[in-house]
């Protein structure tokens, strides 16, 4: 019973956000990974379909009409199309990039602990001459990715995947010598994850291989509230700031940062660029949020950030 | 009974949700998070088979020998169930032989009730932990994240601080360098206009016109020495230092540099000892450095000791290695203050008894 009742709080965390920012994809996509997640649980379609009616009947009581109406209308079309809602099924993330054989290796050997053998890996590939960018884009962005599917798909415990974010968060760190020798070319960005988002890694890239291309990058890291996102802001003064956001429901957070910074003196040319899984999900999220442009991962952000600022 | 069965003992609460595990061989229940049903278990025809047997239990107390078939292992495996109700909950033992799960039911049948709710009572309180642990680890697991994030934060910006300040070290030295070299040349035409004036106005000078000859001289003297001084520090650091490396014979060129410092040591009266070893000691070496360096050595030997002293230099080699030591009987330097010895512009609290100045350039040049 208690599984359920958190369960239900699930639902209409996501139905709230979504409905906020008025993005029923959103709604849809985490109603993708409920029904995936039933049915490898054994439990009936019907269920579910009746905890949606349920829902929309008690909110349509509950709610203020203006907002009753967007969430009952989401509710009651994903209760009717509930049948054809497509399971999350993805594929591999290691399959189809030019160093998957690296990429593979290089997770498995941190799924087995073995994190010094995979660090080695790594910089055996760079003295054999891959680039720093070819090994954020085609190893470690596919690895992190592939972690989140196999965690996903339960696969993979949660010590271990704090144990690989961490590990690859070191090794990364082995690449400053190289990121920061570049010849500066007078840009700035500043870049932050809002809210309480422990999804850190994917903007840590994009920071990085702007820095290679000589870009002024600081980077916040995560869970960085709103003041000290406006303060630095103000402080280093820009020409991109870049959020990102996994969970769904810290996008209202990324919203709130771009009222901010919109609202401060001075900013007028400042640039705002966002990405993140929910912004993957709705393609057109980032134009409801007022942002100056999206990019789906860490080799397009970077090449968004310089089209930005008219590089 | 040789052969190995695994055994699935569960609790379930009155709606058929397995609210505890006691034993689970096979891992059918234990990855997954409880409450759970336990028609979850069983493949899709079978549901209503186990609504059934959960009516039976509520109406009867006790069901026997239900079979369920369950996917494990990629394979459909037949399972053997005896239940029955323990107070408000229902006690499932199940298990592919239909023998082992009666011996293993009649067994908990045996004991007398007090011992089956003891037994479930301490289930109870084991689960509770277990759950309240688990809930704890993954909150620490989150903290560790976070902690974890913030510190590669933090060593992020290190680097990327620690990169810039190595870009302006650079541009400091690239700009002190161009500052001494411009500084050059006039102070060379000071010197140069002082020697003519000293030779030119010789007779018609007073003693005191010439001791202030000698000393414009002497000091522009001086700030050339500091001129080569600081373009040699830049020219280290920024890693653009190169030898001229050609045979030398060490013991001549250390007895030139002797002779050029004697005079003044007589002057203060410090005796400059050097017995040449018997036969010569060939290097390859810089000339130019190695002199550089034995004058900077010899120098500050004769700059800090006090009148009616040695300074002592040795010369000894073998095919390997050549050794030139200079010592004195100085005050020498504090313990305490080694480490600044080798860092450009640090200075020692030991002072010159001559009362001469110190550039902090002496010790970093030869170390270099």
């Amino acid at each position: 019973m208690q599984t359920c009742l958190q369960d239900i709080r699930y639902h209409l965390s996501y139905l709230a956000e979504s409905v906020s920012l008025k993005s029923r994809s959103l709604f849809e996509d985490y109603m993708s990974w409920v029904k995936s997640l039933l049915g490898s649980l054994g439990l009936p379609e019907e269920d579910m379909l009746i905890n949606l009616q349920c829902m929309s009947e008690v909110l349509s009581r509950e709610l203020p009409s203006e907002y009753a109406v967007i969430a009952c209308e989401y509710l009651d079309k994903t209760r009717l199309e509930y049948k054809d809602i497509p399971l999350k099924a993805q594929e591999s993330f290691l399959e189809g990039s030019p160093y998957a054989e690296l990429a593979r290796r290089y997770l498995q050997a941190l799924l087995d602990g073995r994190r010094h053998e995979a660090s080695r890996m790594i910089m055996e590939a760079l003295e054999e001459g891959t680039t720093v960018k070819d090994i954020y884009l085609h190893v470690l962005q596919p690895s992190q990715r592939e972690l989140g599917r196999l965690w996903q798909l339960n696969r993979v415990s949660v010590a271990q995947e704090h144990y690989c974010t961490a590990a690859t968060q070191l090794i990364m760190s082995q690449f400053y010598p190289l990121i920061f020798r570049e010849e500066r070319k007078g840009l700035r960005l500043v870049a932050a994850c809002p809210a309480d988002e422990l999804h850190e890694l994917g903007l840590r890239m994009v920071s990085d291989l702007l820095e290679l291309e000589g870009w002024d990058t600081y980077y916040l890291g995560p869970n960085v509230p709103l003041s000290g996102i406006l303060r630095t802001v103000e402080e280093r003064r820009p020409h991109i700031l870049a959020l990102s956001v996994t969970i769904t429901y810290h996008v209202g957070e990324v919203l709130a940062v771009i009222e901010g910074v919109r609202s401060m003196a001075g900013t007028g040319d400042l640039k705002v660029m966002v990405g993140g899984y929910p912004f993957n999900i709705d393609k057109g999220l980032w134009k409801t949020l007022g942002a100056d442009g999206w990019a789906p991962d860490a080799g397009e952000a970077t090449v968004l950030a310089e089209k930005l600022v008219g590089v | 009974m040789n052969e190995v069965f695994p055994f699935l003992v569960i609790i379930c609460d009155r709606n058929g949700w397995i609210t505890r595990v006691v034993r689970d061989d096979a891992g059918l229940v234990a990855p997954f998070p409880l409450p759970r049903p336990f028609a979850a278990m069983v493949t899709g025809e079978e549901r209503t088979k186990t609504v059934n047997l959960f009516s039976e239990l509520r109406e009867r107390g006790i069901a026997l020998g239900w079979e369920f078939n369950l996917p494990m292992e990629g394979a459909i495996r037949t399972f053997h169930f005896y239940a029955c109700a323990v107070g408000e909950e229902f006690l499932v033992a199940g298990a592919e032989s239909e023998k082992q799960v009666t011996v293993l039911f009649q067994q908990m049948l045996e004991m007398d009730s007090g011992s089956i709710n003891a037994t479930l009572e301490a289930v109870r309180v084991l689960m509770a932990r277990a759950k309240e642990r688990s809930v704890r680890e993954s909150d620490l697991y989150d903290q560790l994240t976070r902690m974890n994030n913030e510190m590669a934060a933090m060593q992020r910006e290190l680097a990327k601080k620690n990169a810039a300040l190595e870009r302006m070290n650079e541009e400091k030295n690239r700009l002190m360098g161009i500052a001494a070299h411009d500084l050059r040349s006039p102070v060379s035409t000071i010197i140069v206009a002082g020697r003519f004036l000293l030779s030119a106005l010789a007779d018609r000078m007073s003693d005191a016109e010439r001791d202030a000859l000698h000393a414009i001289i002497r000091y522009g003297e001086f700030v050339i020495r500091l001129i080569d001084e600081l373009l040699d520090i830049s020219t280290i650091e920024a890693g653009r230092l190169e030898l001229r490396l050609q045979d030398v014979e060490l013991v001549r060129l250390v007895e030139e540099v002797a002779g050029l410092h004697r005079h003044l040591a007589e002057e203060k009266g410090i005796e400059l000892a050097f017995a040449p070893p018997g036969e010569e000691i060939k290097v390859r070496a810089d000339p130019a450095k190695i002199e550089q360096v034995l004058n900077n050595l010899l120098g500050n030997a004769i700059k800090f000791s006090p009148a009616g002293t040695l300074v002592k230099i040795e010369v000894s080699g073998d095919e390997d290695r050549a050794t030139v030591a200079v010592s004195d009987q100085g005050p020498g330097i504090p313990p305490q203050e080694l480490e600044i010895l080798f860092t450009p512009f640090g200075t020692t609290s030991v002072k010159s008894p001559w009362g001469e100045k110190s550039t902090g350039l002496g010790w970093p040049l030869p170390a270099a």
